[in-house]
């Protein structure tokens, strides 16, 4: 939906309903679209802003094609493995629902199922910074079968009242059982978006 | 506030029809409570370490999963971190605040000194550009909880130089340098950034 300038109203002029059909309901379809998932208020938290904290992922370019690599976290099947960041949050969340996910790719063309886990805690000033997660979710995707290949884990709802969010992505390998892809995940960074509706 | 998609005016009845105008009050506010207000925070791994001794590291010790990345500062007599910012937009006035936590129980005295230098096209980037604040301190008591989240915003020596919401927002290229140090505070301090917020 485009957006269409807003009109400056004048003294005496003939309102009709397709007008304030343009300059209301389109306009805010428009700034809503904006807002909603897929657009700037999305935000993407790359691989880059994290850190290990858990085993011994490897940060580096990933891809078969060395102009064309990118940068992630390798993620190795055999053990559990995980990153932290710190996201700070451009607007005030209280009352705004979020959605987060994982965005990643396999390094083998194995079908198994990949074991996300996502845990988000909101950090205030005085609280410790290695609180407990307030919001915990795995994942089961399996991997696809075609290396590379850009995935994304559901969309988890977060709702959240801070503005400081420590967000840990976690592959839980050593649960063999859920986790049965044999190849490394390149976690490639964490999409969080605005819910509007 | 709820956001519903806007109903479609019939006809001109609708806009007086109050349940039309407040469903678009509804939607404004949805709209609104979205919007940015300018905050921005520059977290620890967008510094470099350009004197003294830190690390980039994870810190925590509730378990693997709660930790978060953080420069570890070893090294008591301090050690200066430096990045270069580039400003979107210009609100009038912005403050700034260093996120620290103490490693440790320790309740002495810790100081940060913060200096900020706005520099424009052809200003050498590591000269003293058109503003600079020099020690613009501050000292403050260790809260004595290990890992307890604190924000903290130096005090400007308007003495020595005007605020820095009065000449250094009118740049758009910032170079940000904090030193913490600490007095009597004994405990490693965990640097996770620095957060600009509009006043």
């Amino acid at each position: 939906m485009a957006f269409t300038t807003p009109r400056t109203w004048v003294a005496g002029e003939p309102v009709t309903e397709s007008m304030l059909n343009e300059q209301v309901r389109d306009n805010l379809l428009a700034l809503a679209a904006a807002a909603a998932p897929g657009g700037v208020l999305s935000f993407m938290i790359p691989a880059s802003e994290f850190q290990a904290v858990a085993g011994t992922p490897t940060f580096g370019p990933v891809g078969s094609t060395a102009l064309s690599r990118i940068p992630a976290w390798a993620v190795d099947p055999a053990s559990d493995e995980a990153v932290s960041a710190l996201y700070y949050m451009p607007f005030d969340p209280a009352g705004v629902t979020m959605e987060a996910s994982i965005i990643w790719a396999p390094a083998t063309t194995n079908t198994g199922n990949c074991d996300w886990e996502l845990q988000v805690a909101d950090v205030a000033a005085g609280e410790q910074i290695d609180q407990a997660a307030d919001e915990t979710d795995s994942h089961l995707q399996a991997a696809g079968g075609v290396v590379d290949a850009l995935q994304q884990t559901t969309p988890v709802a977060l709702n959240r009242t801070g503005r400081l969010w420590r967000v840990v992505a976690y592959r839980d390998a050593n649960d063999a059982v859920n986790d049965t892809f044999t190849g490394d995940a390149y976690f490639i960074g964490v999409l969080i978006s605005v819910v509007l509706a | 506030m709820a956001w519903t998609s806007p109903s479609t005016f019939a006809d001109l009845g609708d806009v007086r029809d109050p349940a039309f105008l407040n469903e678009m009050r509804d939607n404004l506010a949805a709209l609104g409570a979205v919007r940015g207000d300018g905050q921005i925070f520059i977290p620890a791994w967008k510094f470099q370490v350009v004197s003294g001794t830190a690390t980039l590291a994870v810190v925590g010790s509730a378990g693997a999963q709660t930790r978060a990345p953080a420069y570890i500062c070893t090294d008591g007599a301090g050690a200066e971190f430096n990045t270069f910012h580039r400003m979107r937009g210009q609100p009038p006035n912005y403050n700034f605040d260093i996120l620290w936590a103490p490693s440790s129980t320790n309740t002495g005295t810790a100081r940060f000194d913060a200096a900020i230098f706005g520099l424009q096209l052809g200003d050498e980037i590591d000269g003293a550009g058109q503003f600079s604040t020099d020690t613009n301190t501050l000292s403050f008591a260790a809260p004595g909880v290990v890992d307890a989240l604190q924000f903290r915003r130096p005090t400007w020596d308007t003495a020595v130089n005007p605020t820095p919401d009065s000449a250094v927002f009118a740049y758009d290229w910032l170079r940000i340098s904090w030193v913490p140090t600490w007095l009597t505070y004994t405990g490693l301090v965990h640097f996770f950034g620095v957060l600009i917020g509009a006043e």
